[in-house]
């Protein structure tokens, strides 16, 4: 039951900093253990006594306003699907080069950074522009 | 159960039954009419040895049911409370709600998510404009324009997609000589507006440039399978 796992965790944690956040931001009470941090400060956890896909979460570093599922880097996005149990951290084959962004952005659509569509090729025909002659 | 069996039982619940459900007593007959044709060649299918299924739908159980199991049945609600604990059994369960943003579901390696280009490690763009994409995408939401480079190599000056046509169904990821478009593993790209859905060039590769670390671990997981 919700009530006693809540109780259980938080007594677990005896951190009260640690549980006021997880009760602010995720709403819940987690309990585990710290896997990494990453660039944007967003702290990753992990705890393999819970149900799948419970077993590990993110708690963003963002307000609670501010905070989006899209904040979370690619690398620790993959960890945190379970898709692979590298992370950014302890994995030996991150690709580094220098065409790759180095600060990580979510999705900024509604803001006026949002990327709208261009064209990418200069147009081949132009308008009519009547020239009227002189009489 | 065979067909003598059958007969008999519904003659005995025939009246009571009818009583009860009309309807149901009447798609009882036609199942009846149905299940005792007889090849006159083989013989009864019905008559069979070892083991058998005690009766071929619900609806042949409740017709050959004793009177006092049905009445049973009725009067007592053991189906009701059946499906009561049931409820109860749930209840007290831990339930299986993952909390989305904070935690995600398992993703394949093969997921097919936000399309993006991929590019060299040296930084050149893989795209070889050979438009085999454009060509097998059953949705049509690619559209490609290519023109010589400077220094004589063919690249595309367009590649627009469509990401309201796409149906993600991945043939362009597997018609690309050069895994350069690929399908991430992003779905988390929801817009405001139907414009910001229409990705040009420069959109696709900024993807790619983005999510490399998880393109190029999917491409090597599933290297042995392609």
């Amino acid at each position: 039951m919700s009530l006693i796992r809540y109780l259980k965790f938080f007594f677990k944690n005896n951190d009260l900093k640690l549980s006021y956040n997880y009760a602010r931001k995720l709403d819940d009470m987690k309990f585990g253990h710290l896997v990494g941090t990453d660039s944007l400060g967003n702290k990753y956890y992990e705890n393999s006594e819970e149900r799948y896909s419970r077993h590990r979460w993110v708690l963003p570093s963002a307000k609670v306003s501010d905070s989006d599922a899209t904040l979370i880097p690619p690398g620790w996005h993959q960890w945190q699907h379970c898709t692979t149990n590298a992370t950014p951290a302890n994995a030996t084959d991150n690709p580094d080069y220098i065409w790759m962004p180095k600060k990580h952005v979510g999705n900024l659509t509604g803001s006026p950074k949002a990327y709208l569509t261009f064209n990418t090729v200069a147009p081949r025909i132009s308008k009519w522009e009547p020239a009227v002659k002189q009489r | 159960m065979n067909t003598q069996a059958l007969k008999r039982a519904t003659l005995v619940n025939g009246g009571f039954r009818r009583a009860l459900f009309g309807e149901l007593n009447s798609r009882a007959s036609l199942f009846r009419s149905y299940s005792s044709v007889v090849d006159p060649k083989k013989g009864n299918k019905n008559e069979k040895t070892g083991f058998q299924i005690p009766y071929q739908s619900v609806l042949e159980r409740e017709t050959t049911e004793k009177f006092l199991d049905f009445s049973a049945k009725q009067l007592l609600l053991t189906e009701i409370l059946r499906g009561g604990w049931i409820v109860l059994e749930a209840f007290f369960r831990e339930p299986f709600t993952m909390m989305y943003p904070w935690e995600k579901g398992p993703l394949s390696t093969r997921f097919r998510g936000e399309h993006a280009l991929r590019r060299y490690p040296s930084g050149e763009e893989r795209c070889i404009s050979c438009k085999l994409c454009e060509a097998i995408c059953p949705a049509q939401a690619i559209t490609i324009e290519s023109e010589p480079r400077s220094d004589g190599s063919r690249k595309t000056i367009r590649y627009d997609i469509d990401m309201t046509k796409c149906i993600f169904c991945g043939l362009c990821q597997e018609a690309c000589p050069t895994d350069a478009i690929v399908e991430g593993p992003n779905f988390e790209y929801s817009t405001e507006s139907h414009e910001e859905l229409i990705y040009n060039k420069e959109k696709l590769l900024e993807n790619g440039d983005k999510w490399e670390i998880e393109l190029s671990r999917n491409i090597r997981t599933e290297n042995r399978y392609r």
